[in-house]
C-alpha cells in the first residue's frame, strides 16, 4: 500500500515534470511587434516572415543608400512571473519526490 | 510496478526536475538572448547625408548611466530580431543600442533599450525610467572614453502597435537620444505589455 503510493506520486510528478517541459520550451517563442511600421493600421501581433519592419532604398545622383526602421522592441517579461513560479514549485517537487523515494529504499535495505 | 521501474521513475524524476527548474529560473532571471539577430548593414542615411556620422566600433557606447534614477548599466550593441523589433540586451540588466542607427554625440537619433522587468516582475535596468523629469541628465560614454550628456526633452508612452518608429529612429534634426521600454499592462496572449515608454534627449 505504502510502495503503491510512492509509486502513485512518482507517476504524477513524472506526468506534472513533462507539461512543466513543454511550457518551458513554449516560453523559448514569443510573438511580439507588429509587422507594420510608423503609421500603418494596428494588426495583431505575429511573427514577421521578414527580418525588418521596413527597409527604403533610394537612389540619387548615382547613389545608393539603405534606411533600415525595426519595429520597437519587446522589454519585459513580468507577466510570466506566475508561469515561471508554477514551473520552479513543480519542477521542485519531482525533484523532492523523487528523493524522498531513493532515500526510503536505501533507508529500509 | 516492479521496483527498478520505479526506481527508474524517481531518478528521472530527479533529472528532469533539475533541468526544468535550472532552464526556467536561468531564462527568468537572465533572460535568453533572441534567436536569429540579422547585423544590419552599413547605410548612410539619404536625409542628411553630409552630415550623419557612419558609426565605428570606438564612436560605440559601452556604459550608459541616469543619475536621478541611479541607473548605471553597460551598453550592447544590437541589430534586429528574428520578428524584426530592435533587439534587446541578453539580461535584465545591461541596456541595448541599436548599431544600425546614429552613435552617441552625433546627428540622429542613438537608440537604446532595456528591460522594465524579469521573469520574476523583479526591477529590470529601467523599471523607474517612468519617473524621469524633464531636462534631467543621461550620460552616455564611449569605447574611445568621450562622455556626452543629453538632457530628457519628454517622454511618451504609445500603444505597442502604434509607436512612431520613423521618429523614433530617423529624427535627424539634431544629436537626439532615445530610450525604450515597456509600459503598462502585460498581455497574456501576446507576451508583452501593452505600452512601450518612450524617453526623448537631447544633447547638452
Amino acid at each position: 500500500m505504502h510502495t503503491t503510493r510512492i509509486s502513485a506520486s512518482a507517476i504524477v510528478a513524472t506526468a506534472l515534470l513533462l507539461s512543466g517541459a513543454s511550457l518551458a520550451f513554449a516560453q523559448t517563442s514569443t510573438t511580439t511587434g507588429t509587422t507594420a511600421g510608423t503609421g500603418a493600421t494596428s494588426t495583431a501581433a505575429v511573427v514577421s516572415a521578414a527580418p525588418v519592419a521596413s527597409v527604403t532604398t533610394t537612389a540619387a545622383t548615382g547613389t545608393k543608400s539603405t534606411v533600415v526602421t525595426p519595429n520597437t522592441p519587446n522589454t519585459g517579461a513580468g507577466g510570466e512571473a506566475t508561469t515561471n513560479e508554477l514551473l520552479l514549485v513543480a519542477s521542485a517537487l519531482c525533484v523532492a519526490l523523487g528523493a524522498t523515494y531513493l532515500f526510503r529504499q536505501r533507508v529500509t535495505r | 510496478m516492479s521496483p527498478i521501474i520505479k526506481h527508474t521513475l524517481a531518478i528521472l524524476a530527479i533529472v528532469a526536475g533539475c533541468i526544468v527548474f535550472s532552464v526556467t529560473l536561468v531564462r527568468a532571471v537572465w533572460y535568453a538572448p533572441e534567436e536569429g539577430v540579422f547585423s544590419v548593414p552599413t547605410f548612410f542615411s539619404p536625409f542628411s547625408s553630409t552630415t550623419k556620422a557612419v558609426s565605428t566600433p570606438d564612436s560605440w557606447p559601452v556604459r550608459l548611466s541616469i543619475p536621478s534614477l541611479g541607473v548605471a548599466a553597460n551598453v550592447q550593441a544590437v541589430g534586429v530580431g528574428k520578428t524584426g523589433n530592435m533587439a534587446v540586451p541578453t539580461n535584465y540588466t545591461d541596456v541595448a543600442w541599436y548599431k544600425g542607427g546614429t552613435s552617441p554625440g552625433h546627428i540622429g537619433s542613438a537608440v537604446f533599450d532595456g528591460h522594465v522587468d524579469n521573469g520574476f516582475g523583479l526591477d529590470g535596468v529601467f523599471k523607474h525610467l517612468g519617473d524621469i523629469a524633464i531636462g534631467a541628465h543621461i550620460l552616455v560614454t564611449t569605447k574611445d572614453g568621450t562622455t556626452y550628456t543629453y538632457g530628457v526633452d519628454r517622454t511618451e508612452a504609445y500603444p505597442y502597435d502604434a509607436v512612431p518608429t520613423d521618429t523614433i529612429f530617423h529624427s535627424d534634426d539634431a544629436a537626439h537620444l532615445v530610450i525604450i521600454t515597456c509600459d503598462g499592462v502585460w498581455i497574456s496572449g501576446k507576451k508583452t505589455y501593452d505600452h512601450r515608454l518612450v524617453v526623448y534627449a537631447t544633447l547638452q
